[in-house]
């Protein structure tokens, strides 16, 4: 499991998970992932077209980060789920709460930057 | 028929390392796509749970995890000694809360309870056992 952190110029972060984020998935990135996109305080999109697999822990993660955001007065997209993704994040109801978008540059265009 | 089981010590690093050689398992019997997500997921909640919210543990306590791959299902049983604790009747998710109300827990059950084509729980001779059967093409 890995995180990727990649910064546009319009003052959206832009991080991706890649791999399977199970119960070790989540110890090797939770911290980081927060670091990344609540402590920067500023819209985020989190790419998850490379990830392979979530359960609820993982779902958790990206809860904790979408309230921070929130709080502070920003949003959280997520971008480009593959099925199986889909399938738990929607069944979670997470796309009641978290805005889900086909990729990134979809994600770019709900928070305005493009 | 490809079968395989596992007993887990209830801790997560115990976890972590059995969800690898399940995602062995599973490749090597042909399982992937929805089933094997699902199959996996199965595992981790139910376990999980059991390491997050049965505590303490004597020493050595352990789940019994039973993956059993058929033509048409995968069936997962998990068997443990805690005290009778039905995953059926958990209490249900409400899907439709807005962020601000979402907690960042509570969501395993409901998916296991959603995912799988059916759960069975049973309680015999002092021990729980979940059966959740999944089945392999849409």
């Amino acid at each position: 499991m890995e995180l990727e952190i990649i910064e546009t110029e319009a003052g959206v972060t832009v991080v991706a998970l890649v791999g399977k984020l199970d119960v070790d998935g989540l110890r090797r990135v939770d911290v980081k992932f927060q670091a990344s996109t609540v402590a920067r305080s500023q819209p985020a999109i989190v790419d998850i077209s490379r990830l392979d697999y979530i359960a609820s822990l993982g779902i958790g993660m990206l809860i904790q980060a979408a309230q921070g955001l929130q709080r502070k007065g920003h949003r959280l997209v997520l971008a480009g789920a593959q099925a199986n993704v889909d399938m738990a994040l929607r069944t979670s109801g997470i796309d009641q709460a978290i805005t889900m978008v086909a990729d990134v540059d979809d994600a770019l265009r709900v928070l305005g930057g493009a | 028929m490809d079968t395989a089981a596992w007993r887990i010590p209830l801790s997560v690093d115990a976890l972590a390392s059995t969800e690898r050689e399940i995602d062995a398992f599973l490749g090597r019997a042909g399982v992937t796509g929805r089933a094997a997500h699902v199959s996996r997921l199965v595992v981790e909640e139910v376990v999980r749970n059991l390491i997050a919210h049965t505590p303490p543990y004597p020493d050595g306590e352990e789940a019994v995890v039973t993956l059993t791959v058929a033509a048409d299902v995968v069936t997962v049983i998990v068997e443990d000694g805690r005290p009778p604790f039905a995953p059926t009747d958990a209490p249900p998710l409400d899907i439709e809360a807005p962020l601000e109300q979402r907690r960042a827990g509570g969501m395993g059950l409901h998916l296991v309870r959603s995912l799988t084509d059916e759960l069975r729980y049973e309680r015999h001779a002092a021990r729980n056992r979940l059966t959740a059967t999944i089945r392999r093409h849409e």
